[in-house]
């Protein structure tokens, strides 16, 4: 039993001893076809090939490898980023527009605004204060998907802005000129009774990333939002609002 | 001798295939749009408009016939505009004023000529303002006006201005769009 392994070491050695010196022999005769060709101007390019250790190349490679990967934190998770807390008034920058939400306001019907509410949906509507500046280098529409997608409400996250309006003088759904603020009113429709007076609302703001089209693609675009941001605002309840109450007597 | 003369035939390779590298067209290039050069007071024909730019004038506030008006600083464009072949989809939607990079569309809040039908033959005669931040008031912007935003391989009309060597007004009251006289 035990003269098995021993009977095929003999063997093992000189097969491994042969492939060896075939490999030896073979890269002689390469060299030698090198130094043929020397003639030609290739030989000193066979030499230096046969200098590389190619033994040493594969664990070389791996070391490197793992060596980057170190210096680069090895398989430690990454620390995830929060969103950044921001006061009210205090702008937060993104790629796209730099917003600083300014106050809430929840109101029976916003239609200066674009918001047009139900009441027998028992639907009110949140507004958001919010001054807005263009950072990016062409005019971003105030209704365009990507600039709705920037403000989400933390309770309501798939509710889309409903109307975004001027407040100075009531531009629906307004371009936002490069460089040039404004003050912008974005309401959503909500139920009724979601929020009420005196609320904390967190307003979630996302950036986008910059997209270059490719291929079937054409031009520059925003896509790929993420929650970079959360403003705490306190709500106010006006009611029906100020100039509904005006006209009642 | 032969050997000379591969390393030649290399050379020349590498050297034309360079040329070609250099000479070809980007994709940008080869659907760059039409540039018609404006200027002020004669008329500039594109493929399905033409349009007259007859004064550009900087302004501290604009209004409209409306009512409207609002401080800022504005660039005012006054001009004239009409269809060529169709009335179908006349509306002139590319209207920017590019400075250096940066792109500035003409203002939607005033009542002017943006959104404005053209017509064959029938010039009409309005304004176009532009609202730009505080701080610029200097360097060279290009007014680029064209049928669709999207102004690949289709004429476009620009005009070359100096920011800085514009009539500056306290206030423009924007035209009326109306059929030019």
């Amino acid at each position: 039993m035990s003269s098995d392994p021993a009977g095929e070491k003999p063997i093992a050695a000189p097969s491994k001893a042969t492939t060896d010196a075939s490999a030896k022999a073979g890269r002689a005769a390469a060299a030698e076809a090198g130094a043929g060709t020397a003639a030609g101007g290739g030989g000193w390019l066979g030499r230096a090939a046969e200098k590389v250790p190619t033994k040493w190349l594969t664990a070389a490679v791996v070391a490197l490898f793992l060596a980057a990967t170190a210096a680069f934190g090895g398989l430690e998770p990454v620390a995830a980023q929060g969103p950044v807390e921001v006061a009210a008034g205090e702008a937060h920058e993104g790629p796209m527009v730099s917003l600083a939400p300014q106050r809430a306001v929840l109101i029976d019907d916003f239609v200066e605004g674009g918001a047009s509410a139900d009441a027998e949906e028992h639907e009110r509507v949140l507004v958001v204060i919010v001054d807005a500046v263009n950072v990016w280098d062409r005019p971003v529409g105030g209704l365009s998907t990507e600039f709705r997608e920037t403000l989400r409400l933390q309770p309501l996250p798939e509710l889309p802005a409903e109307g975004v309006a001027r407040f100075d003088d009531g531009t629906i759904g307004p371009d936002l000129q490069p460089g040039v603020p404004v003050q912008l009113a974005v309401s959503w429709l909500v139920p009724d009774d979601a929020f009420a007076e005196g609320d904390e609302l967190r307003l979630e703001l996302f950036d986008h990333t910059l997209h270059t089209g490719q291929s079937v693609t054409y031009g520059e675009f925003w896509d790929d939002a993420a929650l970079a941001a959360v403003a705490t605002l306190e709500i106010e309840d006006v009611g029906a609002g100020a100039d509904a109450e005006q006209a009642t007597p | 001798m032969k050997r000379a003369l591969a390393w030649l035939a290399g050379l020349a390779m590498v050297a034309a295939a360079a040329a070609v590298g250099h000479l070809t067209l980007t994709e940008g290039q080869q659907q760059s749009p039409f540039v018609v050069q404006a200027a002020l007071g004669d008329p500039a024909v594109g493929r399905t408009f033409a349009v007259t730019v007859e004064q550009v004038r900087a302004a501290d506030a604009v209004a409209d016939a409306g009512g409207w008006h609002a401080a800022g600083n504005w660039v005012v464009v006054d001009l004239e505009a009409q269809a060529r072949e169709s009335e179908t989809a006349s509306i002139l939607t590319l209207i920017e004023l590019r400075v250096g990079e940066v792109v500035y569309g003409a203002s939607e809040r005033p009542v002017s000529l943006v959104d404005t039908p053209l017509s064959v033959g029938l010039p009409q005669s309005g304004s176009i303002a532009f609202e730009l931040p505080e701080s610029l008031t200097s360097g060279a912007a290009t007014l680029r006006l064209g049928r669709t935003a999207e102004d690949r391989l289709d004429s476009v009309a620009e005009l070359q201005i100096d920011l800085a060597a514009l009539e500056r007004r306290p206030s423009i009251e924007l035209r009326e769009t109306a059929w030019a006289q």
